[in-house]
């Protein structure tokens, strides 16, 4: 009875093994495929994938050793294609007969999103950005997902750098996740009521100030990505953003006022004694172990999360019963061959 | 060491041996010769070594019963080691001298025109007699030997940190050497008159085919030579930045021994070297090709290369090279740690005469003529900010020290090697270090790193326009745009500002400004940011470009995208050469 489990089990194990693979390699290849798209749609010759690898973002297509590009999981949607061979092909040296202007480089950055991406839909999008680049015929076009209900971020990105002259691409990035229902409410927590919630987390000391903007919080430390109130204290002169700095941040939920995430952002503030990744291997240590504890940024896990962590605790239980029956079984059947 | 020509009769032989072994003058039958010096018309036996204008006394003794009628040489033969030197005549000119019991006639022979060492002189003459029988014609064949000691350099040195290979080296800390030479000779026989001659000091510029143009010189003319004379005198050098050359001394009284301080038989030429591979933290190994060019089929006692460090100066390795004839490329290890950026020299040197085969007098050896070449490390700035008040920031720290260690070793693409590169900090003499890993540099500090350093990463808070290196001493957008203004482009080809907001103008205003690839953050980000260190990885140990480094972390590194990191241009930190 027992070696009949163990082969029902082994058998089980292979079939989802196999299957497993099938399916990685068809999503291998459908990757491939639509990478190669991408890039002749973005204008590049698109020989062949020279190179590819999977991550949880997605895959990560070479094609031609020249092309990068960035296809979103579960999608398999092309969303980010890069031309890294750019600055060594005739467009580099292209020069601008004239300058364009902030609204021309924007229509023609969405026709070139339009090419690239025909299915991105961008009527959501404004425009944050549109520059030519230095010493080059080349411009930026970025654009923000904006809702349209209530004004806030939500978690899209666009952005563009081509050739002025003949719209070669040299990057593209379009992200836009669909927006759900409960985004578009009305918000019910001021900027005012936001700021007030997050000031006691801000600690804000002479010669800062304050400033409230309606955000996307999408950082990976946040407890939700969500739209949020992002109140942030800043160094420098109000009436010159530009030259100011972001100090820290508190994102507020707006429909609920609840703190969602708590930032403090580079140099802003004694250091913690949290360790560094090193880009050498190994782990890195502050100069200064015993400076003062930073701003809180981790907060208590919410419901949602907790429900989460204990379902993922339940999955790495039977994992581990079922491997142990395997092992079990398969040393049954070997003590039996043997006697 | 005494010749016996053929034709003397045995008579004229034992008297020659005779004065051969001490006799001054004389006083047997037969042809003698001995070297000495005329002074005051009376000719005297040389004692000691040879040194200046000489004379040979060849003298003539009749046998018994017969008077000497003339007397002369037509051949003189001055065989040294490198070889016989012939003077002919019919009869060669002489005087004559009154000898006792015979006849004689004096030659002269300057010493220093011939080398140091074992000297013998050989003389073909004949004699005429008279007496019973009438006259008769006596051929002879003489000779004799001494040392020849002239005038050498018998050392060259100086207060430079170089001297020991030979070089001597100015810095604008050490402007001013002393330059010391010392001459021997053996003293004039003519007591009376001392040896006087011409000195000639100088400082040669270096290259790789040995000793270049003349960067200073000092002459002494008529000056004596006698015994042991030395020179000690300062040299200043007018140049601004680190320099060495050859130090040279040569004499006009001198001998092919010891014309010059280097050896006149051995030279190098045809000095290059390249890159093998990096093998560790700024330390690599080199090809050191170079041709010797022998004039004899001896070959030098040994051959060295060493590597020197301009600023600050100092030696980094040494090394032995092959001595054979010919093209030799060498393999010199461990190169480093080369700390410093900026100019190396790499001198080949050596020394002749050692061995079984003397070319020297006195087997000395000769110091071989040093041949140099230069090449270049870039150089590397990594700079923590400062944290909120103006303290010192630990993550900035941290962040700078590790990437200035992880430049110390780029690695190359697969199968090239050479291609490995590294970066090192800049040294400038009177200002110390200027970079490397820079603690809250000063704005000036900054602005010239990012226009003259090579690699640049600035780690800390920052803005759209600003960077915060240092409080109330911020680096912005105007200001990097006034240094280029006044300074002209940025030689740097990679900036990194891992910082808030830099992406959005201070980015765009260096590649203005001509940097060739500079990444930043359009928002903020945070101070565990773990993009860097992938960013950095991939470009210093995966030999990847700048763009294809870049993406890839972007692609893999959510913080990024919602940093807004930013590129533009390109570049690659692998490949420079040296």
């Amino acid at each position: 009875m027992n070696g009949w489990v163990a082969v029902a089990l082994a058998a089980f194990i292979g079939l989802g093994t196999t299957a497993e693979l099938c399916a990685a390699q068809s999503g291998k290849e459908q990757a491939a495929r639509a990478a190669i798209e991408a890039v002749r749609r973005a204008g590049g010759a698109a020989v062949r994938v020279t190179a590819s690898d999977r991550s949880e973002r997605g895959y990560w297509v070479t094609v031609d050793d020249r092309w990068r590009v960035g296809l979103a999981s579960p999608s398999g949607a092309a969303v980010l294609v890069v031309d890294c061979g750019f600055s060594k092909s005739p467009h580099a040296a292209h020069k601008l007969a004239s300058q364009p202007t902030p609204d021309e480089i924007e229509q023609a950055g969405r026709e070139v999103v339009a090419r690239v991406f025909p299915d991105f839909d961008m009527s959501e999008f404004r425009r944050s950005v549109a520059e030519i680049r230095p010493r080059s015929a080349r411009v930026e076009v970025c654009w923000r997902q904006v809702i349209r209900e209530n004004g806030f971020l939500g978690g899209g990105r666009c952005s563009t750098v081509f050739c002025w002259p003949d719209r070669a691409v040299e990057s593209i990035e379009a992200t836009g996740p669909a927006i759900p229902d409960s985004w578009r409410r009305p918000t019910t927590v001021t900027a005012e009521e936001a700021k007030s919630v997050a000031l006691p987390q801000l600690r804000v000391r002479e010669g800062e100030w304050v400033e409230t903007v309606k955000d996307f919080c999408g950082w990976e430390q946040a407890a939700r990505k969500s739209p949020s109130w992002n109140v942030t204290v800043k160094s420098g002169p109000e009436d010159r953003p530009l030259e100011c700095m972001s100090l820290r941040s508190v994102f507020v939920d707006p429909w609920t006022g609840e703190i969602i995430h708590t930032a403090q952002w580079e140099g802003a503030g004694p250091a913690g004694a949290e360790a560094l990744p090193s880009a050498i291997g190994g782990q890195l240590r502050p100069g200064r172990p015993g400076s003062p504890a930073a701003l809180p940024t981790a907060q208590p896990l919410t419901a949602g999360q907790a429900e989460r962590s204990a379902h993922g605790r339940w999955l790495l239980a039977a994992g581990a019963g079922i491997l142990v029956l395997a092992l079990a079984a398969a040393m049954v059947c070997a003590r039996r061959r043997r006697a | 060491m005494i010749r016996i020509g053929r034709r003397l009769p045995l008579v004229s032989t034992i008297a020659l041996a005779a004065s051969c072994l001490g006799t001054a003058l004389p006083a047997h039958a037969g042809a003698s010769a001995v070297i000495g010096h005329v002074y005051n018309n009376v000719f005297t036996p040389l004692s000691g070594d040879a040194s200046g204008a000489l004379s040979v006394l060849v003298s003539f003794i009749p046998p018994e019963g017969r008077h000497a009628l003339t007397m002369g040489c037509w051949e003189m033969r001055v065989i040294d080691k490198w070889g016989t030197h012939t003077t002919t005549g019919s009869p060669i000119p002489g005087d004559t001298v009154i000898v006792p019991g015979g006849m004689g006639r004096v030659y002269p022979w300057l010493s220093q025109s011939g080398p140091n060492g074992s000297v013998t002189i050989e003389l073909d003459g004949s004699a005429t007699t008279g007496g019973k029988g009438g006259s008769s014609v006596t051929p002879f064949t003489v000779s004799c030997s001494t040392t020849a000691k002239n005038i050498i350099v018998s050392d060259v040195t100086n207060d430079s940190c170089l001297f020991p290979w030979g070089l001597m080296a100015f810095t604008p800390a050490s402007p001013t050497q002393t330059l010391t030479v010392e001459f021997q000779d053996s003293p004039d026989p003519r007591v009376q008159v001392t040896d006087k001659g011409d000195v000639h000091l100088r400082l040669l510029h270096l290259g790789p085919n040995g000793l270049g143009s003349l960067a200073w010189s000092a002459d002494y003319t008529n000056i004596d030579l006698g015994q042991t004379l030395e020179l000690s005198l300062p040299v200043t050098d007018g140049t601004t930045g680190p320099v060495v050359y050859a130090p040279q001394a040569c004499a006009q009284q001198v001998d092919q021994d010891a014309h010059q301080w280097y050896s006149t038989r051995v030279h190098v030429r045809g000095l290059s070297t390249e890159r093998v591979e990096v093998t560790g933290t700024r330390t690599m190994s080199l090809n050191v090709t170079h041709t010797n060019v022998l004039s004899d089929a001896a070959p030098p006692s040994g051959v060295w290369v060493s590597v020197f460090s301009s600023s600050p100066l100092g030696s980094i390795v040494d090394g032995d090279l092959s001595t054979a004839a010919g093209e030799q490329t060498d393999l010199l290890t461990d190169v480093g740690p080369l700390t410093a950026s900026g100019t190396y020299w790499l001198a080949v040197g050596g020394s002749d005469g050692h061995g079984s085969v003397s070319k020297y007098a006195g087997n000395v050896e000769h110091k071989i003529a040093p041949a140099m070449v230069s090449f270049t490390i870039p150089s590397a700035t990594c700079i923590a900010g400062d944290d909120y008040g103006g303290g010192p920031y630990a993550f900035a720290q941290a962040r700078a020290q590790s990437q200035y260690e992880s430049l110390g070793c780029i690695a190359p693409p697969s199968g090239s090697p050479s291609l490995g590169c590294l970066y090192s900090a800049r040294y400038e003499y009177g200002q110390g270090w200027r970079g490397g890993y820079q603690d809250r540099p000063s704005k000036a500090h900054t602005l010239e790193v990012l226009f003259d350093d090579s690699v640049v990463t600035f780690n800390g808070h920052g803005g759209p326009m600003t960077i915060q290196n240092r409080e109330n001493d911020y680096v912005s957008v105007a200001d990097v745009e006034a240094y280029a203004t006044a300074e002209g482009d940025s030689a740097a080809r990679f900036v990194l500002l891992q910082c808030c907001g830099a992406g959005q103008l201070l980015l765009p205003a260096l590649r203005a400004a001509g940097v060739d690839c500079v990444v930043g953050h359009k928002m903020s980000t945070y101070p565990t940011d773990p993009g860097w260190p992938r960013l950095m990885a991939k470009m210093c140990m995966e030999a990847k470009t700048a763009q294809v480094a870049f993406w890839e972390t972007y692609w893999a590194t959510p913080e990024w995208q919602m940093s807004g990191a930013t590129i533009d241009g390109d570049t690659q930190l692998w490949g420079v050469p040296l």
